[in-house]
Order: C-alpha cells, then sequence, then structure tokens
C-alpha cells in the first residue's frame, strides 16, 4: 500500500482516540460464558445420545406397562372422574361435548400424556381426581400399574419461562378474574409431581405437557366456578397458547393456585403494562 | 467539590482496597502524590495492555505507562472525566502511538498494530484528490462518533476493540463469546461502512 494510504491510515487511528467514551465504556463488557457453553459443541453429540436414550426408554417402558387407556375408554369414564364444581353440575348434554374434546385433546398428546385411571374414577365421585399414568408410572403406582393414592412428596420444578415471553396466569375465584403475570424464571410447587419434570429448561413446557395431559379442558362452552388459564404471550402482545384448566384440579392435587416468583429480576411495572397490552389486543 | 455523574457509576465499581474513581479524583485535586499510585493500582495493567496491543515491547509499554501517570497529573485539574479509566487509556494510547510512529520510522519494532493500520486502509475514501485538504482532525473524530452511533451494539463493539484497544481477533472472539470468523467477518463488513460513511460525507482523510 502506498505511503500516502499508510498515512492516512495512521490518520484514521489517531482520530479514533476521540472516540465517545461512553462507546468504549460499553465495549468493556464482556459476555458471560456459561462454562457449559465452552463445551457445547463437543456435547452435542452426547445429548443426541442421552435424548435417544431417553426416547427408547419411554418407549420400553410404555411398552412394558402395557399401554394406556384411549381416548375412548377415558371419554366414556370422564364423567366419573370431573371435579365437585363439574359433576354438580349434572348437566349430561354436555358429557358428549366434554368427551369429544378430551377425546380430541387426547388425539393431539404426545408422548406425556396423561389420562385417568379407571380404577381411580369408579371411587367416590367426591374424592375422585385425576392420577396421572405415565410412561413411567411405576415410580409412582408400583409395579402392578393400577392406580394408588399413594402420597408422593411435595416436589419443585422450577423453569424458565421462554426468553421473550410472558407467562400470564388468569385465576377466577368466585367469578372474579384474578392475573398474574410472569417473566423469567417461576417455581412451581405440588405434589404427584413427576420426577421426569424436575429442572426442566421450559416452564411452558412443563405446564403444557403436563396440563394437556389432564384431558380435563372443558369444551369453549364450558363454564366453571372456578378455573385457571395459562397463557404463553409473546413480546408482541400475540397470544402464543391458552389452556383453561379447572381450579379445582390443582386444588386436588395439592398444586397451589398460585405459583412462586424465583427470579425476581423483572420489572412488575413493565410486566403489567405489557399484561395489559396483550388483553387489549385480544378485545 | 463538583461531582460528575459518572462518579455514581463509579462508585459503584469500587472493590476491597481499590480507591473509587471519585476517590483517586479528589487526590488529584488535592495534588496528593497518592494519586498516581493508586491509579497504577487500579489501572496499571489496562493501560500496559492498551500499550502493549500497540507496542508489542515490554520496556517501551512500561515507559508510556509512567509517561500517561505523568500526563495525567498534569491535567487533573482541570479536567475531571466521567470515566477515569478511558481517559487514562486514550492518553496512554496516543503516547503508544506516537512511540510506535517512532520507532516505525527507525525501522524498528513489531506486532500486530501494522495490521490495524493496514486493515483502516480500507477505510479511506476514495473521494477526494490529493490537492483537497484533508479534514480537520476534530471533525474527523465527529465523523466517526457519529458513524459509530449508526452501528448495532456489537459491530461497534467489535470495531472499538479492534481499531482502538488494537486487540487481536482472539481476543475479541474471546471477549464477546463470538468465533473468530464472526469477528473477521463483522469488522469486514463494519470497515466498508466506514469507508461508504466517509465517502457519503465527501471528505478527505
Amino acid at each position: 500500500m502506498s505511503e500516502k494510504k499508510t498515512g492516512q491510515a495512521e490518520r484514521l487511528f489517531e482520530a479514533m482516540s476521540g472516540v465517545d467514551p461512553e462507546l468504549l465504556a460499553r465495549s468493556e463488557k464482556k459476555k458471560k460464558v456459561i462454562p457449559f457453553q465452552k463445551y457445547a459443541k463437543a456435547m452435542k453429540l452426547m445429548a443426541a445420545c442421552l435424548a435417544l436414550i431417553v426416547v427408547g426408554g419411554t418407549c420400553w417402558a410404555t411398552l412394558r406397562n402395557g399401554g394406556r387407556q384411549t381416548a375412548a375408554e377415558f371419554s366414556a369414564n370422564a364423567d366419573s372422574v370431573r371435579k365437585d364444581g363439574v359433576s354438580k353440575a349434572g348437566d349430561n348434554s354436555n358429557k358428549g361435548d366434554f368427551a369429544e374434546e378430551a377425546q380430541a385433546t387426547s388425539e393431539t398428546n404426545t408422548a406425556n400424556h396423561y389420562v385417568v385411571s379407571e380404577n381411580e374414577a369408579s371411587k367416590d365421585e367426591a374424592d375422585a381426581y385425576p392420577k396421572e399414568v405415565a410412561a413411567d408410572s411405576e415410580a409412582f403406582y408400583g409395579d402392578d400399574g393400577q392406580s394408588s393414592t399413594k402420597n408422593v412428596e411435595s416436589s419443585t420444578v422450577t423453569a424458565e419461562i421462554p426468553k421473550d415471553y410472558l407467562l400470564k396466569i388468569s385465576e377466577s375465584v368466585d367469578g372474579r378474574g384474578v392475573d398474574s403475570a410472569f417473566y423469567g424464571k417461576v417455581e412451581l410447587k405440588g405434589k404427584n409431581l413427576l420426577p421426569s419434570r424436575k429442572e426442566t429448561k421450559s416452564y411452558a413446557t412443563v405446564i403444557y405437557s403436563w396440563l394437556d395431559g389432564l384431558e380435563l379442558m372443558p369444551a369453549e362452552d364450558q363454564t366453571f366456578e372456578d378455573y385457571v388459564s395459562v397463557q404463553l404471550i409473546d413480546k408482541d402482545g400475540n397470544v402464543a397458547k391458552e389452556i383453561r384448566v379447572c381450579d379445582r384440579y390443582l386444588q386436588k392435587t395439592g398444586l397451589e393456585g398460585t405459583f412462586e416468583i424465583v427470579d425476581e429480576n423483572y420489572d412488575y411495572d413493565e410486566l403489567r403494562r405489557a399484561v395489559d397490552a396483550a388483553a387489549q389486543a385480544e378485545e | 467539590m463538583r461531582r460528575s455523574r459518572r462518579d455514581d457509576v463509579c462508585d459503584s465499581t469500587w472493590e476491597d482496597g481499590i480507591l473509587k474513581d471519585t476517590e483517586i479524583l479528589d487526590l488529584y485535586f488535592d495534588r496528593n502524590e497518592q494519586a498516581i499510585a493508586e491509579t497504577q493500582n487500579k489501572y496499571g495493567t489496562y493501560c500496559f495492555s492498551i500499550a502493549y496491543h500497540i507496542l508489542h515491547d515490554q520496556e517501551d509499554s512500561d515507559e508510556c505507562v509512567n509517561d500517561t501517570w505523568m500526563r495525567a497529573w498534569n491535567s487533573i485539574p482541570p479536567n475531571r472525566p466521567d470515566y477515569l479509566n478511558i481517559f487514562l487509556g486514550t492518553i496512554t494510547r496516543n503516547l503508544s502511538f506516537d512511540r510506535y510512529k517512532k520507532k516505525k520510522a527507525a525501522k524498528r519494532g513489531s506486532g500486530d498494530l501494522g495490521v490495524c493500520l493496514d486493515e483502516l486502509e480500507e477505510c479511506i475514501p476514495d473521494t477526494g484528490s490529493s490537492t483537497e485538504d484533508a479534514v480537520e482532525a476534530a471533525e474527523l473524530q465527529r465523523m466517526i462518533n457519529e458513524f459509530l452511533k449508526t452501528l448495532p451494539e456489537k459491530d461497534c463493539n467489535v470495531f472499538l476493540r479492534r481499531y482502538w484497544y488494537s486487540e487481536e481477533y482472539a481476543e475479541i472472539a474471546e471477549r464477546y463469546g463470538m468465533n473468530l470468523n464472526s469477528v473477521k467477518t463483522t469488522l469486514f463488513r463494519t470497515r466498508g461502512k466506514l469507508k461508504a460513511y466517509l465517502e457519503k460525507q465527501g471528505i478527505t482523510v
């Protein structure tokens, strides 16, 4: 390169000394590197192998337990496992709708699909509550695969809500709507949570796969005295997904109706504004 | 004593055994020579790093750093910089570059700075003739600042680490958790943008 160009480059280099100090200070920040990430590339293959093992184990356990109830069987038993509030409504005309809903839901569920135990359904209706029969139900229900009323120690799931999402939990108590919105991490405390649910990275995955498996979601024209609605709202205020579940179920399982925030690094006012904006967008 | 906006931020970065920037500046204003010792304690490594990236020589870098303390002593007061580290780093950078030019003229020394300068040649606009006066240094600085503010934060940071701090690609990649190719690509594109920006301004460097 010519000397003139070199001189010009030097001049440019010298002129850089006048850069805004704020820009320079900003450049000082280092990206936090989680030690695990340093090995991320090398761990990809291991993660793939683990995934295969998990899937294989799940399939094996499913086959071993002799499968699960079909959606048709479940819908036939749906009435007997409704909550007190629902069954008391005594509206048999809704049973078919609910059964269809349950069947439709069942058919869309994936491997972690939960159904109601027939044995449990035959018990006292007032005390009946859905039992989770998962691929690894043996851990909870013993070798015979029968449902039982084993008490499981209260367990905790801590998970992170996907980035740029809000998890909005709406509770209706005695007809009054109460909204809670969460961002970051939440801690879900309750009983009968399967070990495989613990320490999952995605709260949305936890709650959706868990709630999806209940198959007790009411049809849209159903109303319940009490319900819990869970929404995942993206950064544009769009509702990505919504599930409504009868709160009484949560009470029955011992799951607390409110969700404790683990990560408090959030701006609640900003969160509220975002939730309100999402609600307005829905209207 | 006037406290700048930055003092509040500097106060929050105080660590055990190291004075806050505000306290160091107070020593300068009190003409307490302990200011230099405290500055050395807090920013010695930082300034040495800047000098070494330019000069790639231990002895020369040490001299530039020592000269930096003297320059700081002479300029504070009346200056009370908002960012003491940047203020000192700028002094070190200027001193180091002056020394680099002298060594280059004497055909001595080596290092990565030559590569940096070669890269910066790509930013020289093609506009202007040899008869036109080069833009004033202050004006060029202003334009560079304006340009940097148009960049995304990441691109700006990478550009500054390369052409202000004279860091190597690997260091920049490690700092920001990027891979080497990303750093090179980012710099290549940013240089192109700078050239286009200077050409659009119609200036001669």
